[in-house]
């Protein structure tokens, strides 16, 4: 049972800010990711959960004890590095039982012994209990660093970009592990990563951190249907989010209208004009490639447009549309379209998010700062 | 596969071998030559045309290291076993005493950070640099005052100057070279800096440690001056020793090379044994993985 909260928490390396001000809670038995760009401080904030970092400014409590001056080793925190950090003098088996080995955990011979088989069980690495680290490939490094930190049992157990360094099918199939062994364990998790799918797949609640700020704490639904701005509607889905700047007019049959400055793309306003901030004229229109839709019939409804590029992958095509002086990019199931083909694309008023276009803040609004967690 | 270089044909491969044949010679000639007059009689020796083919004897072997009626000259007596004892307790305790305030030193220098670090670093390499007849003279006379002369703790105190700025700033470079992420696990594994240190960082150094404590010994053992002017004919090391048999009426030529060759063997055993990892251990630190 462990409940990590981060107040205001502040790390600088000199004149570097690395963190300015964060705080988050995790919950008890909760998978919380961390997600953000390289530099974002992700690593930092870990660092400091488990201790191996001091903090500038701020505090850290687990279970509201505050354990801003804990040293690593009295916490009850267990670590995957990005790097494995096995220890290459000791074998698969003595990498495992070190942590079981130390002081704390007391434990005897045959206790150790039954740990380091359970969990070289569960991970499947039996056969590898023999060799050191430097004849282990890649995803055996993990399984083992992963063993390490399991063999612990502490109540948090955190973890850095833990896949980055595994190609995408062996990710896959150890994401899809994760999730199994954190219902079996019963533990906390705090996971950073750069991977937006990752975090999506594993994660009951997601911080999106940038150079040191949270941009949006949310559920995987949340972060990625309601972002709070431009920097967390862009990180989250591949291809990347269209965002158009566009001028707020009122149209024809008197509703209100998005249209580019050079007229050619316009979609619907989500938004009732008494829902809009007053004076707004200029806003970010965002919409995401799968709701763009392409029709291939020249008379049909929406902005005209012609093929700019297809690129085809399988299950489906990311087809780029030039509108005007703009290229929109759709995600779409059909893929014989020529290159240059004029087309109509449309966007149905639902699928249509507006942000502000200085503070790139999502308009829309009814997104939630602090809602109950999906399990 | 080994690429083929376009040194390898035959005709560059004989110039090469020629050419390292001939610095062989040049370099072993001395050390051949000393050995041979280890063997020779003391007419051999000083005859005027030098000998190749001559009767070999361990008389010379003999005579330093049990004595004998060899050691005809009073002048000329030397106690060799006494200096090569000397040789022993002095250049040991020197790399140990170096080992331990080294080891510290070097993981402070390679993992924290605090004010004058590099000064202090630099400060230790300047003790290598600096040549050691700039310093005897003071040293000396600070020895004399602190009853340090002519005591193996005053040597062993001065052999510091030779033995630990080398574990230093070698020792340091194998401690920069484990990732500071594995001391991270080891401290979140439940372990203090105690216990990382030398349950992780210690035995990561441990073929490194071995290897620079050598090559330490090596240069303690090689060194003539502080033993010379520091000590007496009771703490003189070996290389100082070997000079006893010159004397005012003869020098003892047989002998004298007989001392030579047993005090060139432990660091020459050593090297050998050690010759793989000393390459690397000199280069650590130069290249990062």
């Amino acid at each position: 049972m462990s409940t990590i909260k981060l107040r205001d928490v502040h790390k600088h390396y000199g004149q570097v800010k690395a963190v300015r001000g964060i705080s988050f809670e995790c919950a008890d038995r909760e998978i919380l990711a961390i997600l953000g760009p390289s530099g974002a401080g992700k690593t930092s904030t870990l660092k400091m959960i488990a201790g191996l970092e001091p903090i500038t400014r701020g505090e850290i409590f687990d279970n509201g004890n505050l354990i801003n001056f804990l040293p690593p080793e009295k916490r009850n925190a267990a670590m995957v590095f990005e790097s494995y950090a096995l220890y290459p003098h000791f074998t698969v088996y003595e990498n495992i039982a070190f942590p079981l080995r130390s002081k704390s955990a007391q434990l005897n011979r045959e206790a150790i012994d039954t740990r380091v088989q359970e969990i070289a069980e569960m991970l499947q690495i039996k056969p590898l209990l023999d060799r050191r680290p430097a004849e282990l490939s890649g995803g055996q490094k993990q399984r083992v660093s992963l063993g390490r930190a399991l063999a612990k049992r502490a109540e948090v157990l955190l973890m850095d970009e833990p896949l980055s360094h595994l190609d995408a099918k062996l990710r896959h199939h150890m994401r899809r592990e994760l999730k199994k062994y954190q219902r079996s364990l019963d533990t906390t998790i705090i996971y950073v990563t750069h991977d937006y799918l990752e975090a999506l797949a594993l994660a009951h609640k997601i911080v999106i951190l940038n150079m040191g700020v949270i941009h949006q704490i949310g559920t995987p639904g949340e972060v990625y249907n309601h972002p709070a701005d431009t920097f967390v509607a862009s990180l989250i889905g591949q291809p990347r989010i269209n965002l158009i700047p566009c001028r707020i007019q009122n149209g024809s049959a008197g509703e209100l209208t998005c249209v580019s400055k050079d007229g050619s793309f316009h979609v619907p306003c989500p938004l009732a004009a008494a829902q809009l901030p007053p004076d707004l004229r200029e806003v970010l229109v965002g919409i995401r490639p799968q709701y763009l839709r392409i029709s291939p019939d020249p008379d049909d409804q929406g902005m005209a447009g012609e093929i700019y590029v297809s690129e085809y992958r399988g299950t489906d095509s990311i087809v780029e549309v030039k509108v005007g002086e703009h290229v929109l990019k759709s995600l779409t199931m059909e893929h014989d379209y020529r290159i240059a083909q004029a087309v109509r694309i449309q966007a149905s008023k639902t699928d249509i998010m507006l942000f502000d276009t200085d503070t790139g803040k999502n308009l829309s609004g009814h997104m939630n700062h602090n809602s109950q967690v999906e399990r | 596969m080994m690429k083929r270089s376009r040194y390898s044909t035959p005709k560059h491969r004989t110039l090469i071998w020629l050419a390292l044949a001939g610095y062989a010679v040049f370099a072993l000639f001395p050390l051949i030559w000393v050995v041979m007059m280890s063997f020779k009689s003391h007419i051999d020796i000083v005859s005027p045309v030098p000998k190749f083919i001559f009767t070999p004897s361990i008389e010379n072997y003999r005579a330093i290291l049990f004595g004998g009626q060899s050691v005809q000259y009073e002048a000329g007596q030397t106690d060799f076993l006494l200096y090569f004892r000397n040789s022993c307790i002095i250049t040991i305790s020197a790399v140990l005493l170096s080992l331990l305030a080294g080891v510290p030193a070097a993981y402070a220098l390679a993992r924290y950070r605090f004010r004058f670090k590099d000064d202090i670093a630099f400060t230790f390499l300047s003790f290598r640099f600096a040549p050691e007849v700039a310093v005897i003279i003071p040293i000396y006379i600070l020895y004399q005052r602190l009853h340090l002369y002519n005591t193996y703790v005053g040597l062993i105190f001065v052999y510091q100057l030779i033995t630990l700025p080398l574990i230093v700033w070698i020792v340091r470079g194998y401690f920069e070279d484990i990732s500071v992420e594995i001391e991270q696990a080891a401290k979140l594994d439940g372990y203090s800096w105690w216990g990382v240190f030398t349950k992780i960082a210690l035995p990561l150094v441990k073929p490194g440690l071995a290897s620079t404590a050598v090559l330490a010994f090596i240069f303690a053992w090689n060194n003539f001056i502080f033993g010379l002017i520091l000590g007496s004919s009771d703490t003189y090391p070996s290389t100082v020793g070997t000079l006893g048999f010159i004397s005012y009426e003869s020098v003892l030529w047989g002998q004298m090379a007989a001392a030579t060759v047993i005090t060139i063997l432990p660091p020459l055993i050593l090297a050998i044994f050690i010759q793989k990892y000393l390459v690397r251990g000199l280069t650590m630190g130069a290249i990062r993985g």
